[in-house]
């Protein structure tokens, strides 16, 4: 039972969190557990703050608090759900009054987190937001003979498995959430590294390395534009 | 509810007490005078009365008698044949007498232009009085006067005009009695014409004794009045008792009431100040159990948490400190720092400050100590903030603040809270310290608040509160 938690949680392991927060006590201690389960955790301390490092760089998930100064968490969402309806959201608050719920329940919360916060209920919460990332499928199909497993972040052709690394699993998700277009090197660039962009060469490096594991035909090449992940699934 | 202040009561009562002795004597005086002078009229009608007798019974009966030759002629004797000297006879008689019971002391005269005796003669007021009748404009005269420092109540009525029967004595010297003409001369009392009026006569009494003789009813009357008078002022007395005891009870219910109110407001406090600490410390334990699991909790780790949970634990508690001590009663009076009271009622406001979103200033511009009780001026500071609060959101006021200020004016300690909710609407403005005033639509306003506010001050804490509109909104000044 243990291990499947961990395993369902593993999905989380390499990706982004931005956490919304004004009590420097709690952001500490909640940046702190979340860095448990987390690649990446940034912690703001306003919605407004948030809404900057949403521009700055792509997010995997997202977790509000909702009383805070400048812009509360509500509003924020808001803004947010304009132009991202799927990303995962999790609320945590104080304030449990049926307002603010039915209000949360309008903008697609994935969790709504009571403070005081209990480990429980917080690695619910997390197991949901692990689920919902990968649409509640435990397993990818690529295409015949190529399956991913999201949780392990193992690749299986013809039952040879083959694990992943961080970057390449990151970029395999992108990917996969993002099939048969173009996902341009810029997209890459922000959701994998954010602001601190590194050489072209090393997203290369990436692409190199994740054909090894997954095919080279999967992932075809867009001159000077950046790449296109062809799957039929 | 009606109030009653005792002083200015006696003050009313003590007036009308005094008007009304002075309205009953001036009656009593009318009533008495006009008794009086029936009395007094009658007195002259009786004397008119043995004139006529003299004059139709007894002279022709002596003038029968001299006639018949059995008194000799010429005879005149004034004891028996001058009215006017057998009724001055009368009265000097009635007035000397010893034995009389209830006697009048009264001054008789009859006054005449042409007198026999010029004892009788008219002076310039009688004859003033004599030519009214003689034109028949009144029948009799009555007024009061002062003689000698004494006031007097006198009466005149004419005697009856000449007949023919006088015409004997009055009209010729030479058809008079000799020894009447010997007596008198042949000059006084004579030449009078038949219809003529010759002479009045008048009465003065003391108007000391007319008031004397009916001063008991007057003294009764005004002291029945003074017992009614008394009566009604202790009436009013305990019904003001009654009152003011009623009153401290009722201040005291109101009192309980708006520290329950603010006491509810509190617990609404304590609660939303703890729920920060409280989401910390699960957080701390959230990240200790997991640290733990993941064999990641290292000492250094363990005692940083267990540091971070302390000042939480602490930090609540001292929130707990803060209300009880404020809800502590029974305290005696101490000395206090004003400082230390705003800084208290800004802590024990926050939650409410914070959730509308209202910003608090303080300006401490001089800093003064107070004797008193410092709970109650937090709780009056409380209740004009929360007045202010229920403004903003009734009024939706946008960027709402509240300022205080503690200052020194006249050698006085100011302490002044000003709002920008736009004022009060009602004049005049001190109306809004009366209790059960409210202004407030929801349920919220008992309208007790402002009204304990200005007792906690006035009464309590030997201060001034009042209230004035500003530009944007209202000042409360509070002077000690």
């Amino acid at each position: 039972m243990k291990t499947k938690k961990a395993d369902l949680l593993d999905i989380l392991s390499d990706k982004k969190v931005l956490y919304a927060e004004d009590d420097k006590g709690i952001a500490k201690n909640t940046i702190e557990i979340l860095e448990f389960f987390f690649q990446k955790v940034v912690g703001v301390t306003n919605g407004k703050e948030a809404l900057k490092e949403l521009g700055n760089s792509s997010y995997d998930v997202l977790i509000f608090d909702v009383f805070m100064p400048e812009l509360d968490g509500i509003e924020t969402i808001k803004k947010v759900r304009q132009t991202d309806k799927k990303i995962p959201i999790v609320i945590i608050s104080a304030h449990t009054e049926q307002e603010y719920l039915w209000r949360a329940i309008e903008l697609k919360i994935t969790k709504y987190l009571p403070k005081p916060c209990y480990k429980d209920t917080l690695i619910k919460a997390l197991e949901a937001v692990s689920l919902e990332l990968t649409d509640n499928k435990t397993e990818i199909i690529l295409y015949e003979q190529c399956i991913y497993n999201p949780y392990t972040k193992t690749i299986y052709i013809n039952q040879k498995s083959n694990k992943l690394s961080t970057n390449e699993s990151r970029l395999l998700e992108y990917f996969i959430k993002h099939p048969n277009q173009v996902v341009s090197y810029d997209s890459i660039y922000s959701y994998i590294w954010g602001l601190d962009t590194p050489s072209k060469e090393a997203i290369k490096f990436i692409i190199k390395e994740l054909r090894k594991k997954i095919g080279k035909e999967m992932i075809e090449n867009v001159y000077g534009v950046g790449y296109i992940f062809k799957t039929i699934y | 509810m009606f109030k009653i202040n005792l002083k200015i009561s006696a003050l009313f009562l003590t007036i009308l007490y005094i008007v009304m002795v002075g309205f009953f004597y001036n009656f009593y005086q009318h009533l008495v005078i006009k008794d009086a002078k029936q009395e007094v009229v009658n007195i002259l009608n009786t004397t008119k009365t043995i004139r006529k007798y003299v004059e139709n019974i007894q002279k022709p009966v002596i003038y029968n008698l001299e006639k018949r030759g059995e008194l000799h002629k010429g005879f005149f004797d004034s004891r028996i044949l001058s009215s006017t000297y057998i009724v001055n006879t009368i009265h000097r008689m009635y007035i000397n007498s010893q034995k009389l019971k209830n006697k009048i002391p009264y001054k008789f005269k009859l006054a005449s232009t042409n007198p026999r005796n010029p004892m009788n003669r008219a002076d310039d007021f009688e004859k003033k009085i004599l030519n009214k009748f003689r034109k028949n404009k009144i029948k009799e005269f009555s007024t009061t006067l002062k003689e000698d420092g004494k006031d007097y109540f006198y009466v005149a009525v004419p005697i009856e005009r000449n007949q023919k029967s006088c015409m004997k004595c009055h009209s010729s010297p030479n058809i008079a009695p000799k020894e009447l003409v010997q007596m008198y001369g042949d000059k006084a009392g004579f030449y009078e014409k038949v219809g003529d009026l010759r002479a009045m006569i008048s009465l003065k009494v003391p108007l000391s004794h007319i008031i004397s003789t009916h001063i008991r009813d007057f003294l009764i009357t005004i002291f029945i009045a003074l017992i009614v008078f008394i009566i009604f002022y202790v009436f009013l007395y305990i019904i003001y008792k009654k009152n003011q005891k009623l009153q401290t009870r009722q201040d005291l219910l109101l009192l309980n009431q708006n520290k329950l109110a603010s006491m509810g407001e509190m617990i609404e406090n304590i609660a939303h100040q703890w729920k920060q600490p409280l989401a910390q410390l699960s957080f701390v334990l959230v990240n200790m159990e997991l640290s733990s699991e993941r064999g990641k909790l290292t000492q250094s780790k363990l005692r940083e948490k267990i540091d971070e949970a302390n000042a939480q634990i602490s930090y609540m508690s001292n929130t707990i400190d803060d209300f009880r001590n404020f809800f502590s009663s029974g305290k005696p009076k101490e000395k206090y720092n004003i400082k230390d009271v705003i800084t208290l009622t800004e802590q024990l406001l926050s939650a409410s400050l914070d959730k509308n979103k209202i910003r608090l200033n303080i300006e401490i511009l001089e800093d003064f100590n107070l004797n008193g009780y410092p709970n109650e001026i937090v709780q009056a500071l409380v209740n004009i903030v929360n007045n202010a609060n229920d403004t903003f959101l009734e009024r939706q006021i946008n960027n709402p603040q509240i300022t205080i200020k503690t200052f020194m004016q006249d050698f006085k300690k100011v302490i002044t809270i000003e709002d920008n909710a736009g004022g009060i609407n009602i004049t005049p403005v001190d109306k809004i310290f009366e209790p059960y005033f409210t202004t407030k639509q929801s349920n919220s306003g008992t309208g007790i608040g402002l009204y304990m506010t200005k007792m906690i001050i006035e009464k309590n804490n030997a201060g001034a509160i009042s209230v004035k509109n500003l530009h944007t909104g209202v000042m409360f000044i509070i002077i000690f």
